[in-house]
């Protein structure tokens, strides 16, 4: 099977199971416990516009065709005005979504470098002091909540770094001052394109918090898998040659035996997606940072239902496609995954 | 057949001797599985602090300074606490080892009471999710055909959005309870058993041990429960204690996003939240419970872990 063969077979099979989540999305409309017309229109509205709201909505409709005229407007892209502010959902969210993606990138910037770099220490040092310490740190991530975490961050930086004079990171926000000009919506490339260093700090300060307690939990993963990996490929004989040969112990390890474990890296950062798309829910709102996990939040505690499931539509598709990037990626470092499906 | 040994003595003693003989090397594995357990130390701390959870939520009215009381509303019973304006916001001392709220309440026995409703939450979820999803997996590995495909990516369509996404967005749906966020969480979980176990049938079915048995003509419903179950049941054993964590921490998420059990309930994750509020003049509110679930959540995990080594035979001798 040829590479773009490969990917237009998974492409496919995605078909069938967004479909299926419209299905799931549209059984939660229904399971709605209120009359969703009257919860959009307030309890003031006179009855006849309600009524025509229910009607407008095919809500007196046969499942069936309700279901067809729910699909055929996310075809065209409509997700329902919003609950909350009677907006269209689709550009409610739209503006917030480099706000969370600016977040997620700079978790996983952290996350990625110092997870692989201590699993791979912690291989090669197995049972050494910075193997023990490694794999605390892997026991910590999966136990301590993200939630807990960004508090207790809070909480170390105002009150215990204030006592020596450390506290100029910022607890909320991304910006104290105005925000720069839209390019990219990402504030600390924005404040770069419009030339002025000192917001480019301070965007950066902000993101700092956020940033660190969403990679915790995503650095633990990546550094228990990597370091198992490791393991795994150090055992190899071809390992064994290598060093017997006289290869520099440094070089073995980075070089030889990194490159055949990066799969296992690899695998988890499909993962790791979903863990940041959750986590970034918690993150947002413990930070204030006004992104589309913020949004969702305050939907759900709002009653804006159009709002909740607009938003889970959109991060599914977004989790899937990154799932199938994962495996494209896959399937173009190791061959047998290609042929093996044939 | 093991040699027959002359078994002396009368009554129990003699049924006891027998039923030891005659399963002497069942008894001899489970002996070499404890020991290997006992060998594992991280494994024992996890079953410490497992059952020091248990203990707590056990024995929460005897350890506990303060008790709780019920209101009803509406149809539902609210829990409540004494509060003592008096004692506000104070920091921990003997009186109050974790410290009081913004309305005086002991916050040390908000903590210890909220070890029941976390394992009560877990216990039922777990159970529910690991029943459906083994079932559907048993089915699904088991009929394969139209059948199997069907629960398959069904399966699939669940797991295709993210977990705690999905959870938020049923409880956002359903309103705020705490018996919503079980439901959720319950949706959620299930599919990952369905997948754990149908792959495992897969791998059972093809072993020679049930090609004999089918041979021999053992009825499918006797090759189903007899020889392919209990082949599977060791991984969703191991998941199940895993997930108990895993659930506590996420349905004390839901409470701490405002999703789960009403304010001024002692559940760690709205305890959590509250202390939002008194974040820098009463730090303790947040810090204690957030404590009680790395505990219970590393408990949990590193028993599992332990149990996984024990269980997989390849990692065994």
């Amino acid at each position: 099977m040829k590479l773009w063969e490969y990917v237009l077979r998974r492409l496919l099979t995605l078909i069938p199971v967004l479909i299926g989540v419209t299905l799931i999305t549209f059984i939660l409309w229904k399971a709605i416990p209120v009359d969703p017309a009257r919860a959009y229109m307030g309890p003031k509205a006179p009855e006849e516009d309600v009524e025509r709201l229910r009607v407008a909505w095919h809500l007196h409709d046969s499942l069936w065709d309700q279901y067809f005229w729910y699909m055929g407007n996310l075809l065209r892209g409509d997700l329902g005005d919003s609950f909350v502010n009677k907006e269209p959902v689709l550009s409610n969210l739209l503006p917030k979504i480099p706000a969370t993606l600016e977040l997620t990138f700079y978790a996983m910037l952290f996350a990625l470098p110092v997870g692989v770099y201590l699993g791979i220490v912690s291989a090669a040092k197995r049972n050494q002091w910075i193997d023990h310490t490694s794999r605390f740190i892997a026991i910590l991530g999966v136990a301590v909540p993200i939630y807990w975490l960004g508090v207790m961050l809070k909480i170390f930086v105002h009150e215990d770094l204030a006592a020596i004079g450390l506290n100029f990171l910022p607890l909320d926000g991304r910006l104290d001052s105005a925000p720069p000009a839209t390019f990219t919506g990402f504030y600390t490339i924005d404040s770069l394109i419009a030339g002025d260093p000192g917001k480019f700090i301070e965007a950066f300060a902000h993101i700092a918090l956020p940033a660190i307690t969403l990679g915790f939990a995503q650095l633990a993963i990546i550094l228990r898998m990597t370091r198992s990996g490791m393991l795994e490929v150090l055992g190899q004989d071809y390992v064994r040659t290598a060093r017997a040969k006289g290869v520099a112990e440094k070089e073995v390890v980075f070089h030889h035996a990194f490159r055949n474990a990066t799969n296992s890296t690899l695998t988890v950062s499909g993962l790791t997606v979903g863990a940041a798309l959750a986590g970034d829910v918690y993150v947002e709102s413990i930070f204030r940072w006004n992104g589309i996990g913020q949004y969702f939040l305050q939907s759900a505690q709002a009653g804006g239902f159009t709002d909740l499931l607009g938003y889970v539509l959109i991060v599914t598709i977004f989790y899937v496609v990154a799932n199938l990037v994962v495996d494209v990626l896959y399937a173009m470092l190791d061959p047998q995954v290609r042929l093996g499906g044939s | 057949m093991a040699t027959e040994i002359e078994i002396g003595g009368t009554g129990i003693a003699r049924a006891w001797r027998k039923f030891l003989q005659d399963h002497a090397s069942r008894i001899s594995d489970l002996k070499y599985s404890l020991f290997l357990f006992r060998k594992n130390r991280l494994a024992v701390l996890g079953l410490a602090l497992l059952l020091a959870t248990l203990a707590v939520a056990l024995a929460a009215s005897v350890l506990a300074l303060q008790h709780p009381f019920y209101v009803s509303v509406g149809s539902d019973l609210e829990q409540r606490w004494n509060t003592d304006l008096s004692e506000r916001l104070s920091p921990p001392s003997f009186a109050h080892p974790f410290g009081t709220d913004q309305f005086g309440v002991d916050w040390y026995s908000k903590v210890i009471y909220g070890a029941g409703t976390a394992l009560q939450v877990g216990l039922l979820v777990v159970i529910p999710a690991s029943l459906i999803g083994s079932l559907l997996g048993l089915v699904a590995g088991f009929k394969g055909g139209i059948i199997e495909e069907a629960i398959m990516r069904i399966t699939d369509v669940f797991l295709s959005i993210p977990g705690l996404i999905l959870a938020i967005a049923i409880t956002g749906v359903l309103g705020r309870s705490i018996v919503h966020v079980m439901y959720a969480l319950i949706i959620t979980w299930w599919p990952w058993y369905a997948r754990l176990v149908r792959g495992q049938v897969l791998s059972v079915k093809e072993r020679q041990f049930v090609e004999s048995a089918k041979s021999v003509g053992a009825s499918p419903s006797r090759l189903m429960m007899r020889h392919i179950l209990p082949n599977t049941i060791s991984p969703v054993v191991v998941q199940a204690s895993m997930d108990f964590g895993y659930v506590i921490l996420t349905a004390a998420g839901l409470g701490f996003l405002g999703l789960g059990a009403v304010p001024g309930t002692a559940e760690w994750g709205v305890m959590i939240y509250e202390g939002i509020n008194f974040l820098f003049t009463a730090p303790w509110m947040s810090t204690f419970p957030g404590l009680a679930i790395v505990l219970a959540v590393l408990g949990f995990n590193l028993f599992g872990d332990g149990l996984r080594d024990i269980l997989d035979p390849r990692l065994r001798r």
